[in-house]
């Protein structure tokens, strides 16, 4: 009895969870006018399909937005990698001077969000002529106190036993991040990479902040800026494709890569 | 001989190749604001390419709106590379003169005869700084009222004979808005900054700051406007939606009367098409004097060089021109900043009667005004609210009007 | 699950000379680096500037001390965006977090169906909160919307969700608690994975009858922590709110809807008062900041999900 009764809560509460997807799908399908006649689903047809997804694609460069997210998710991802995977390695298992110091660092700087030293890194970036640049909405992501940490907790649990007999076998200290951990890492590359693109292929603040010039928009200020244009008002079939097209990589990507995905956001992202 | 032959022919193409850039002797950057006008700023360039052949149009990615590209401008300008010719909302050209941004055009203005132009003193006034011309106007509007004649007809109004005065048209709207539940009898939107309700004061024969300096919301006419916003909800039936709701509710025939700039009527075609009929109308008035406020973009010089300004010169006086307007008005709805288009757009405005009401009340016009010192940003935004509370019944008409003549002059220059 | 033991920091030999030492220095100073420069050096900017009156281009500027926050405070703006925010965040944080926790102790409770159900929670979450917020504008559109059609055919008024002053803070809510609950179920069932089956059985033993006993008994207090852990996240993410704000309402109605961090957008990037803006980041800082201790010594001290 009461997992029925559980069940049907759930059910309802999946439902209620499903409906604004199912919404923008259904309205991205669907004629104008079938929305402004008060119907509770509008009724897809395959012309107001075509013409509504034509139309996202035509009146901003939406594939455009897209490789700009691509590119900069991409960038973001490989330098993070790059910078935090040896940092990490470095804090986990080799004694250095100031290592309690940097450790203590990574711990501030995972309190610290992007939205305090944007002021400075704006007036930063404008002197130094890289407002509407790739650079611009890279590079203050480039070091992720999160990846560091995360990659430090995951090397810690190496034996040190592994790590000397590489050394015996002439590993360089990089060669064995990149050689031994990393691949010994996997699960939590994984998972910090699936975090990272869905950070930064959704935010709206930073673009904000350095991007004025329309073709630099990343997806989702492109499409905030298809919809204030007005250009959209009279087909929200259009906006809602729009919608559609920036929204399904990451969800199709979550359905494929649903067990990283779950893992790393477990872990305790942002 | 051959040979010769062929170092003849090579030294042609050498000379040919060579000619193509000195041909091309002047670069124009061009930045305008909203990516839908790229298709006729774009064609406006080829055309006076093809009559200048010297000349290099180039464009930077249009801005989101106006306040995106003056930032872009001033970003730019920082860092010692502003484009050479910018398009900007004419209430920023004040801005833009106050941080020292813009020369006036008396260089490069002198030895030609505006008026014989098509130019009429009105309209230059439009990007005229204290007097002084700092800029051409690119693009000019003024807001219509666009009305559903359908739903004018069944509220016993006639299309033909729309009302001109605001307690006409309130009571029109009523009748409107007791045809169905579903129906809504009109809709005055505030916009995104403060030109809708200059337009309010303008009916009411006022500028934001009256010529003895009073905050048009301080005085008695002001204080009516406001009020006459209030009504437009308390009896008109407008409730206070947003904007992109109200303008889908139109599109959809449940909306009487609609005021917005013309420069939304390109659209009103594209979305309406025949499914029902409309029309625009000009403007109620509050007081029969009353006007209206120009809005539109100035194009305005950056470049410091002396030959390329002459060049920018040029080509504002062609964007300006007859043909280049004929353009704009028959992409957009704004209306022709030249006489001469007149003669160019008769036959399109005798099919497109819906676009020709906003000239018809050029002669009315005030500048689209800036608020002085470097706060306009700001007062846009406490008019938007407190017009929003008004809407809202959070305030009344004079409680809002008090409260923002007092927030307006905490944040005027001292 | 992982448990990690953090005993690395404690039991250092002094090595800093020998090869290692080098080569950690050499790995570890990208990251150093780049920390201090991206990071570090920025915050401490904002800080600076809270207690001057730097404007962008300008050349110079004067130390004003603690006018700044004094203007913040006196500013009926920021308040109100402040007082919105508490609501926000006092609304939103205690329903997903309660509401997380129903549907995980449900979901576990599920024989069938329970991969499908996480996932199905959990896509809000991945969508892109800009998109899935114009889905929700047009779902709740005063006239044609999904919501108003719906609650017109029960009888009720139809209701203008973005656009009334009463209600838009709390449509934002909704769509607030929709957008993070999926992530706190997933936490929550993470969580009540760890916990010892035979504790369980002890606990019924012990007589906790039925599923509250149980729950009473065994399953909150071994949450706790995790319980901890949401909650702090769930918090900064509820004050860092600024998507819907930016994207849906501006902060409008009349700022029913203005929030900290869109506040901080506007005076900082439309406004240029940048000495206000420093000042509201700061106590941004200061809020997520607190929360942020609470969270990390959860990472560092606790165990790991992984």
């Amino acid at each position: 009895m009461s997992r029925t009764l559980g069940t049907g809560f759930l059910t309802l509460a999946a439902v209620l969870t499903l409906i604004p997807f199912v919404y923008m799908i259904a309205v991205s399908l669907a004629p104008t006018g079938a929305l402004w006649s008060g119907a509770l689903l509008p009724t897809p047809t395959a012309a107001a399909a075509r013409g509504n997804y034509a139309e996202a694609l035509s009146a901003v460069p939406l594939l455009r937005y897209m490789a700009n997210g691509a590119l900069v998710c991409g960038a973001i991802l490989v330098l993070q990698v790059l910078i935090a995977a040896p940092a990490g390695y470095a804090l986990a298992k080799l004694p250095f001077r100031g290592r309690p110091f940097l450790f203590g660092a990574v711990i501030v700087a995972l309190m610290i969000p992007i939205q305090v030293p944007a002021i400075p890194l704006y007036v930063g970036i404008a002197y130094a002529g890289l407002l509407n640049t790739y650079t611009a909405l890279i590079l203050p992501f480039v070091v992720s106190a999160f990846g560091i940490f995360l990659f430090r907790q995951f090397f810690l649990t190496y034996p040190d036993e592994v790590l000397d007999a590489a050394r015996l076998d002439g590993f360089s200290e990089l060669g064995i991040v990149w050689r031994l951990m990393l691949p010994a890492a996997w699960p939590a590359v994984a998972a910090f990479a699936t975090i990272s693109v869905i950070a930064h292929w959704n935010d709206l603040y930073w673009p904000l902040v350095v991007i004025t010039d329309t073709n630099m928009m990343t997806p989702p200020m492109g499409l905030a800026a298809f919809r204030s244009s007005g250009e959209s008002t009279g087909n929200p079939g259009a906006l809602m494709a729009g919608g559609v097209l920036i929204t399904a990589p990451l969800v199709v990507g979550f359905l494929f890569f649903q067990r990283h995905l779950i893992r790393g956001l477990s872990i305790g992202a942002r | 001989m051959k040979t010769r032959t062929l170092l003849t022919g090579l030294a042609a193409a050498a000379m040919l190749t060579g000619a193509m850039p000195a041909l091309a002797e002047t670069d124009l950057v061009v930045y305008h604001a909203w990516p839908h006008h790229a298709v006729w700023q774009e064609e406006i360039a080829k055309g006076f390419m093809a009559d200048h052949p010297d000349v290099k149009i180039t464009f930077q990615a249009p801005s989101a709106d106006y306040a995106e590209g003056l930032l872009s401008v001033i970003r730019q300008d920082m860092s010692g590379t502003p484009p050479d010719v910018f398009m900007v909302g004419s209430h920023l050209l004040g801005s833009m003169v106050a941080r020292g941004m813009l020369e006036p055009l008396d260089d490069v203005m002198a030895g030609h005869d505006m008026a014989a132009l098509g130019y009429t003193p009105q309209v230059l006034a439009f990007t005229q700084v204290d007097g002084t011309q700092y800029g051409l106007p690119w693009t000019s509007s003024t807001p219509v009222m666009f009305y559903n004649a359908d739903l004018v007809t069944r509220a016993g109004g006639d299309p033909a004979q729309m009302p001109t005065t605001w307690d006409d048209t309130i009571a029109l709207a009523k009748k409107i808005d007791a045809l169905g539940p579903d129906i809504m009898g009109m809709y005055y939107t505030t916009g995104d900054d403060d030109w809708m309700t200059q337009n309010l004061l303008a009916t009411a024969g006022l500028m934001p700051i009256t010529k003895d300096g009073t905050i048009a919301f301080d005085t008695d006419e002001g204080r009516k406007a406001i009020e006459t916003f209030a009504r437009f909800h308390d009896e008109g039936g407008q409730t206070a939606i947003s904007n992109n709701d109200a303008r889908q509710q139109m599109y959809a025939g449940k909306l009487g009367l609609y005021f917005n700039s013309t420069a939304a009527v390109r659209s009103f075609e594209k979305e309406i098409g025949d499914k029902f009929a409309w029309g625009t109308a000009q403007m109620p008035m509050l007081v029969p004097d009353g006007g209206v406020a120009a809005g539109g973009m100035a194009a305005v010089i950056l470049t410091k060089d002396p030959a390329k300004r002459k060049v920018a010169f040029e080509y504002l006086l062609y964007g300006t021109g007859p043909k280049a307007q004929a353009l704009v008005v028959e992409n957009t709805g704004y209306m022709p900043v030249n006489t001469g288009a007149k003669a160019e757009l008769a036959d399109f405005y005798a099919q497109h009667p819906q676009f020709e009401t906003s000239a018809g009340q050029t002669d009315r016009a005030y500048p689209w005004f800036g608020w002085p010192g470097q706060n306009g940003p700001r007062i846009s935004q406490i008019v938007l609210d407190d017009m929003s509370a008004v809407a809202n019944k959070q305030m009344t008409a004079d409680e809002a009007a008090a409260k923002m003549t007092e927030e307006i002059k905490a944040q005027m220059p001292k | 699950m992982v448990a990690v033991p953090d005993t690395a920091l404690h039991a250092l030999p002094d090595a800093t000379h020998n090869g290692e030492g080098r080569a950690g220095m050499m790995l570890a100073a990208p990251a150093a680096v780049l920390l201090f420069v991206l990071l570090f050096l920025p915050s401490c900017g904002v800080l600076v500037m809270s207690l001057t009156d730097y404007q962008f281009g300008m050349p110079s500027f004067d130390v004003v001390g603690l006018a700044n926050y004094k203007a913040m405070l006196a500013d009926p703006r920021v308040r109100n965006s402040f007082y919105n925010t508490a609501l926000y965040v006092g609304t939103v944080a205690p329903v997903s977090i309660a509401l997380g926790l129903l549907l995980a102790i449900l979901i576990e409770a599920q024989v069938r169906f329970r991969g499908l159900f996480r996932a199905v929670f959990f896509l809000p979450v991945t969508a892109t909160l800009v998109a899935m917020a114009t889905a929700w504008e047009v779902m709740l559109h005063p006239s044609f919307g999904l919501v108003n059609t719906v609650l017109s055919e029960l009888g009720f008024a139809r209701q203008r969700f973005l656009t009334d002053p009463d209600i838009a803070l709390w449509s934002l809510a909704a769509i607030g608690v929709w957008k993070l609950v999926g992530y706190n179920t997933l936490l929550f069932i993470a969580g009540m994975s760890t916990i010892p089956r035979d504790l369980y059985e002890a606990a019924s033993i012990d007589g906790a009858e039925g599923g509250w006993g149980r729950f009473a008994l065994v399953t909150w207090p071994l949450l706790a922590p995790v319980t901890l852990f949401v909650t702090t996240i769930t918090l900064i993410r509820a004050f860092s709110e600024f998507e819907t704000v930016a994207v849906l309402t501006h902060g409008g109605p009349n700022g029913a809807t203005d929030m900290m961090l869109y506040t901080l957008f506007e005076e900082a990037f439309k406004y240029f008062d940048i000495g206000l803006a420093s000042a509201i980041a700061v106590t941004f800082l200061g809020f997520v900041g607190a929360l942020s201790i609470l969270k990390v010594g959860y990472f560092d001290r606790r165990v790991h999900y992984v």
